[in-house]
């Protein structure tokens, strides 16, 4: 089936936007069932199924991929990611600079981000990584270089034997303060009482 | 370098404490064996870092003997004997300190500048005794002034742009700290993070000065005001830090590891909470 054959199957025009497939495949489903006395026919559900999710997963992909040249940029940014892992960071901003229309494409600005984090321009990479999450909300990707990010800016240092938080102090799991050892007194108290003895 | 990469005194303990005093001192006392007593003058914290980096990834502990010195003149110290972190701590300073003064020949005027020209005709002769030792670090250390030069005649606006080449020179300072066997890209990065926050924690620090000589501060061409370039300085070198720690991780330390794990986790956050205000100078401050 092509996008064409599609969007006729839905009684659509061609490049009608995602609310109008979603009404137009619920009305044809509807009428699929009270044609078939409840129960709609395989056939006719089958293709429906078929042109609605063929339409969705061009949509979709249209919107993380400039429209036209999603393909061509699918492609590059494999190379892309290859060259980023093997080192070559500057030469892959270079490559990256010169897609057409890159800051709208979610994964363009996280590869960015990532050739600035390999770099070390780590603030430079917290701006494309922020980008490419705003784009692409749902990436567990982006989000997981974001928080990475995010976290060692408010602090967070790997292997730390002083559980630094601001000012290198942090919250201690266990405690001396008068009122902690209070506390901890009535709770054994209140186990096996301990005060007046068993 | 600039003094923020420190201990925090009242976190370590006492031999800690008195071993990172015997560096301190044994970096001075190599300073006057190899490079006479003018040299002395140039000392300062942030390379008893490299040469307690370099030691510990070497295996060496370093010995302290008792000794007087002219800062101390009666009681006797502990100093620490030489070693070869401190051989290298004592070559990269002298380095260091040239180019430093190559820079401001070419940046300062006036009286400053005769004074910097002035004094690089002596730091030129030191220099070449560590450059024939380092000739790499000496190339990269020429290299990266010259491209911090140019970044701020063309006025670079883009932090991370405009402390690479000291976070360069800094890479470069503790590539040699390498004994063969370690994981020299661990630590490169661990030290390429370190220069970063350097640069970024003196950029903070020199806002209002620069701003009234109109010197370049790429904080001013970023159009911060003072408290924001403050935070934002803050905000970046806790993501180096972070960052720092992670290649810190990956590094085989055989000695010295609590005074270097007491300089990265308190001794840093402590200089970056301070960024861009007043601070109390030396590892004997306390939190603000």
């Amino acid at each position: 089936m092509t996008k064409q054959q599609a969007y006729a199957t839905l009684g659509l025009r061609d490049g009608a936007g995602e609310d109008e497939i979603k009404a137009a495949y619920r009305a044809l489903v509807q009428q699929a069932q009270k044609d078939g006395g409840g129960t709609p026919s395989e056939a006719r559900m089958n293709e429906l199924n078929a042109a609605f999710d063929l339409l969705m997963g061009s949509l979709r992909t249209d919107g993380n991929m400039a429209s036209g040249a999603g393909q061509d940029n699918r492609a590059l940014f494999a190379e892309i990611r290859q060259m980023i892992q093997s080192g070559q960071a500057d030469a892959a901003l270079q490559r990256l600079n010169r897609v057409p229309g890159g800051s709208e494409i979610a994964e363009w600005n996280f590869l960015v981000g990532s050739a600035y984090y390999f770099k070390g321009w780590v603030n430079e990479a917290l701006r494309y990584f922020d980008a490419a999450c705003r784009l692409d909300p749902s990436n567990r990707e982006y989000s997981a270089a974001l928080n990475n990010l995010r976290a060692k800016a408010g602090g967070s240092m790997n292997g730390n034997p002083f559980y630094a938080g601001e000012n290198g102090y942090g919250p201690q799991a266990v405690t001396c303060s008068c009122c902690d050892m209070c506390m901890m007194w009535m709770c054994m108290d209140t186990l096996c009482s301990c005060m007046r003895g068993c | 370098m600039f003094g923020y990469v420190l201990p925090q005194k009242s976190e370590l303990r006492v031999r800690e404490w008195e071993s990172y005093r015997a560096y301190y001192c044994g970096l001075c006392k190599e300073l006057k064996r190899e490079y006479g007593f003018l040299s002395r003058f140039a000392l300062n914290y942030d390379l008893v870092v490299l040469a307690l980096t370099a030691d510990s990834l070497a295996g060496e502990r370093g010995h302290a003997c008792g000794e007087r010195c002219i800062a101390n003149p009666l009681a006797k110290r502990p100093v620490c004997q030489p070693t070869g972190g401190l051989a290298l701590a004592a070559d990269a300073l002298v380095l260091t300190v040239y180019y430093k003064l190559w820079d401001d020949a070419a940046d300062e005027r006036g009286a400053k500048r005769l004074a910097a020209k002035a004094a690089m005709a002596w730091a030129g002769r030191l220099r070449e005794k560590a450059a024939t030792r380092h000739p790499v670090l000496d190339e990269a250390l020429r290299r990266e002034t010259e491209r911090q030069a140019a970044l701020e005649s063309r006025g670079c606006a883009v932090t991370d742009e405009a402390a690479e080449p000291t976070a360069q020179m800094t890479r470069a300072l503790f590539a040699e700290a390498a004994p063969p066997g370690t994981d020299a890209t661990a630590l490169e990065r661990f030290g390429y993070f370190l220069g970063k926050i350097l640069y970024l924690l003196d950029a903070a620090e020199d806002y209002e000065e620069d701003q009234k000589s109109g010197k370049y501060n790429v904080l001013i061409r970023a159009g911060f005001t003072k408290d924001e370039a403050a935070r934002h300085v803050q905000f970046v070198c806790r993501m180096c830090a972070g960052e720092a720690s992670v290649w810190y991780q990956k590094l085989a330390f055989q000695a010295h590891k609590g005074i270097l794990d007491n300089i990265l986790y308190l001794g840093v956050p402590m200089s970056i909470s301070y960024a861009g205000h007043k601070r109390p100078k030396g590892p004997e401050r306390t939190i603000k």
